[in-house]
């Protein structure tokens, strides 16, 4: 381990890995506090740059916009109530309070040693449980890789509620099906091209990251005709007050930071689950334990109430790394998208790259030790300066988002075919997000559907055209078991509720 | 022009999403094969026919019960200024490879600064053409150069 860090400090030690380190936790916390903009947002715009990199440098930028991001999101939350994305959405219930208290500045640096402590936990226990991980699955062919990704793609539907799970899971096939445009790798023979050359390689991850998430999202803000909010304006002057934490917040809030990495770090790592659940499990736990006085203190103001949500979400987006890094599963919409971002970058996830590409993963693990302190050491002090683009006017930030995309997409491939092809799928990708329809599972569905297909085509290969694989080797037995549990879920879940549920007066 | 309620729009979206599967399905079963996979258990054609028939069957599920999860308030949405944009998008699409990247930028970016409804020359000129020409040169020093299409040619 001591031999992977020295491995993953001479990796980082580079002055342009430095650099992108900075800029990504910078650039990172200035998209996550656009009102709308979160991590999904900030990592998809910055995918064309990345993809000219080499690898360890791109995920060392995509590692560190993610977490600034998250730390943006938690500045807009307190601020101005517009949480930059759900997982700090809890963080508003107290964070707002503090804020219109005048204790603005303590909030943030709340979050902020949250997010630092949350971040760093959850960055030791991948450390520690990566190798773990991968050494286990290191073994594993085809059939429990498809089971895995099976695993992977069935858990998004665990966590919705209701109607909204067989939208995911509708999203996934999706996602699937649009993975099939190309020529496929072993016939040779092409499907859903239309006879279009551009469509032969398939359709482009960048394209379709973006239609899904940045583009869709700054026309949804165009389409809602969002106006800069007095509060935004007020934040945007910058008087915050002080961004110092005393002893006793310090005494109060350490337990609540010491359960919230935990569980972050746990439900980071359980596919599908993500930051998001992190927050508000912990934001929930945190209320239940309180007694007396700062029970009633949650929801106007509490210092653990900011400070468990914003440290779990960090925690969580650490734990996602570990089935993403060791397993190549992703488990949030974020981290589908960086593992398109690897995949075409040309590496290989699974739980080879741990062992093939370590210098990749050390990497990675230590720039996000060193992101971490940067955020705390670098990001909190700008706080009342990053601040000030909250003012920045809607007219003027949704073409700008529109047109990095496009800019995006094009330098990619210089053909406008994509720009139309973008356009288009941002128009259907509004239409599906106005009903409710989530994204991530789209994308997820996207980035594994040639994996999954594969290893489903060689599983079935090797066992002569016989599906008894997913139920005679016993660890396929087991994901199996998972993701039907994971498919049930939502509708167990809906009958207990009905179940609990008072009936009203005269029923039965 | 009425827009359709939430529990016709939920019905709207499922049937055109059964219709998508159904349309990918049959694309499906015209995948050549080619003759040597005849026996083999998997071919170019099953995941996606697999895929097509999973995709109608929860597509026929949502359109039968559809899954309202809480009214979206449409009222107040800018559905002209967003169509707007949209089409901006679609001019910038076709002018790319004509105007070249900076015209078309600029022109993109000022057009959709007015019609968001800032209008101020002082802010949307130096914004649209700053930006423009910040990122051709930013791609400049690293590597890139961007095409002035027309104008390139018109210069020589």
């Amino acid at each position: 381990m001591i031999e992977g860090l020295l491995l993953g400090l001479q990796g980082i030690a580079t002055p342009a890995n430095l650099a992108l380190l900075v800029m990504g936790c910078l650039l990172g916390t200035f998209i996550g506090m656009l009102p709308g903009l979160g991590p999904v947002t900030a990592v998809s715009l910055l995918i064309p740059l990345v993809l000219t990199m080499p690898p360890a440098s791109g995920m060392v930028l995509l590692a560190a916009i993610y977490y600034g991001a998250m730390f943006g999101g938690s500045t807009a939350s307190v601020l101005i109530n517009a949480p930059g994305e759900s997982s700090s959405v809890p963080t508003t219930f107290d964070g707002y309070p503090m804020a219109r208290r005048g204790e603005a500045g303590r909030a943030l640096a709340l979050c902020a040693w949250g997010s630092f402590v949350g971040g760093t936990v959850a960055t030791v226990l991948l450390m520690l449980s990566a190798p773990l991980l991968a050494g286990w699955a290191v073994g594993f062919q085809a059939p429990e890789y498809f089971a895995l990704m099976v695993l992977g793609l069935t858990a998004v539907a665990a966590f919705t509620d209701g109607g909204g799970a067989l939208k995911a899971v509708l999203m996934t096939v999706v996602g699937l099906m649009l993975a099939t445009v190309g020529t496929d790798i072993a016939d040779g023979v092409e499907r859903y091209t239309f006879g279009i050359a551009d469509l032969a390689d398939g359709l482009s991850f960048v394209l379709l990251a973006m239609a899904a998430f940045a583009l869709s999202e700054s026309l949804l803000a165009a389409l809602r005709n969002e106006k800069v909010s007095e509060a935004a304006r007020r934040a945007a002057r910058g008087d915050v007050g002080t961004l110092k934490l005393t002893r006793a917040d310090a005494k109060e809030v350490a337990p609540a930071v010491a359960r919230s990495s935990v569980l972050g770090f746990v439900v980071g790592v359980l596919p599908g689950a993500g930051a998001t659940i992190a927050a508000f499990m912990s934001y929930a736990v945190e209320r239940n334990l309180a007694r007396g006085a700062r029970r009633s203190e949650f929801g106007k103001g509490s210092r653990r109430g900011v400070v468990a949500p914003e440290t779990a979400n960090n925690a969580a987006a650490g734990g996602a790394y570990v089935p993403l890094l060791t397993l190549g599963i992703p488990g949030s919409g974020t981290t589908a998208v960086i593992l398109g971002a690897l995949v075409a970058l040309g590496v290989q996830p699974g739980p080879r790259l741990y062992v093939e590409q370590s210098g990749l993963f050390w990497t990675v693990v230590v720039s996000m030790y060193i992101g971490n302190l940067i955020l705390l050491i670098i990001n909190l002090p700008l706080i009342p300066w990053i601040a000030r683009t909250l003012a920045i006017p809607g007219p003027i930030l949704a073409p700008l988002i529109q047109f990095f995309c496009l800019v995006g997409v094009y330098l990619v491939s210089f053909n406008s075919f994509d720009l139309w092809l973008m356009a288009g799928l941002a128009v259907v990708c509004l239409a599906l997000r106005l009903l409710d329809y989530p994204m991530a599972p789209l994308l997820l569905g996207f980035v594994l559907g040639k994996l999954l297909e594969e290893n489903l085509r060689r599983a079935l290969l090797v066992n002569d055209g016989s599906f008894a694989f997913l139920w005679q080797r016993p660890v396929t037995a087991v994901l199996m078991l998972a993701s039907i549990a994971c498919l049930l879920a939502p509708a167990i879940a809906a009958l207990w509720r009905r179940r609990q549920a008072p009936r009203p007066a005269g029923d039965g | 022009m009425t827009l359709p309620t939430r529990a016709q729009a939920e019905r709207l979206m499922a049937l055109a999403l059964l219709a998508f599967s159904l349309a990918y399905l049959a694309l499906g079963w015209r995948i050549p094969v080619p003759e040597t996979s005849d026996d083999s258990p998997f071919s170019a054609r099953s995941f996606p026919l697999a895929l097509g028939a999973l995709g109608a069957l929860l597509s026929a599920v949502l359109l039968v019960r559809p899954a309202s999860t809480g009214a979206v308030g449409v009222a107040g949405f800018a559905w002209g200024r967003t169509a707007g944009l949209l089409l901006l998008m679609a001019g910038f699409a076709a002018a790319i490879p004509h105007l070249g990247f900076v015209v078309t930028s600029a022109l993109f970016l000022g057009g959709g600064f007015a019609l968001l409804g800032e209008r101020r020359p002082a802010v949307l000129l130096p914004v649209a053409v700053g930006v423009s020409l910040g990122l051709w040169a930013l791609f400049r020093v690293l590597g890139v150069t961007l095409d002035w299409g027309l104008f390139e040619r018109l210069l020589g």
